[in-house]
């Protein structure tokens, strides 16, 4: 079972890898994002049940994680907002303020 | 194969093709809706794991919070088209290196040998809320700071400047 869901987090990690590698539109990154730190919830959850199940301490960190990807979520998307409404639109490469 | 492996292959399956789904579309708001697919086969996922707290709190927040947040700003963002699109850029390069990384990660989880794993506790949820309100108390609380300072930020991110 933990080899299972190991291989099933790797996979899922390499796929949002592909989407934050490949995509230009900030929505579209931070929907690939949120598939990386799923992934990585599920290896804190599958070692939690195999060790120590009952102190429960990878699924306090889990369960944090979801919190920190919740605030990240929210600050993302207004960031997203304030880009629209100053530059237009939410594609990464028209934001080069400090491009020399 | 007993039912709970058959289950959590079938939910793997779900949450993989759901990713990838969201990854590769062009239409932004199908790319949310794969998202939400995704969260849901991973919450069957925690529930198989024996985190039964998890799973309720991955569809709460997840499927019920943040999907439905990118579903607004999508909508507040999309300037007037009926379909969203977003361009993919270099896939192949980024097919390749996605390969790398999760066949070497892949590989490192096939070549430890891990030890069967102990029967899980009979009261998980009970359990868990001992952890958070005992030796976690500190992360626990640091936690509902850090959400409070992220609202705060994004109140006053997207708040229009008085002239």
């Amino acid at each position: 079972m933990t080899t299972a869901a190991l291989t099933l987090s790797s996979i899922l990690f390499a796929v949002g890898v592909f989407g934050v590698l490949t995509r230009r539109n900030a929505i579209s990154l931070l929907v690939s994002v949120e598939i990386m730190m799923n992934a990585a919830n599920i290896n804190l959850v599958a070692f939690s049940r195999l060790h120590h199940p009952e102190a429960m301490t990878g699924q306090t960190f889990a369960l944090l994680g979801i919190g920190i990807a919740a605030c990240e979520a929210a600050v993302g998307l207004a960031l997203i907002l304030a880009v629209r409404r100053r530059f237009g639109g939410t594609d990464v490469h028209i934001i080069d303020l400090l491009r020399g | 194969m007993s039912a709970q492996e058959l289950l959590f292959a079938g939910f793997g399956v779900v949450a993989i093709a759901g990713a990838l789904y969201s990854v590769v579309t062009r239409s932004l708001l199908r790319a949310i809706i794969g998202l939400g697919a995704f969260l849901t086969a991973v919450a069957g996922e925690f529930y198989l794991l024996a985190a039964d707290l998890l799973a309720v709190v991955q569809v709460f927040v997840y499927v019920g919070g943040v999907v439905v947040l990118m579903l607004f700003a999508l909508m507040l963002t999309a300037s007037g088209a009926r379909h969203p699109l977003a361009a993919i850029d270099r896939p192949r390069s980024g097919a390749v290196l996605a390969c790398v990384i999760g066949g070497g990660l892949v590989w490192a989880s096939w070549t430890v040998d891990f030890a069967e794993a102990p029967p899980a506790p009979d009261d998980a949820v009970g359990a868990l809320g001992r952890a958070l309100l005992g030796a976690q108390l500190g992360p626990f609380e640091v936690m509902g700071v850090i959400l409070l300072a992220s609202v705060v930020t994004a109140l006053s991110i997207v708040r229009r400047e008085r002239p």
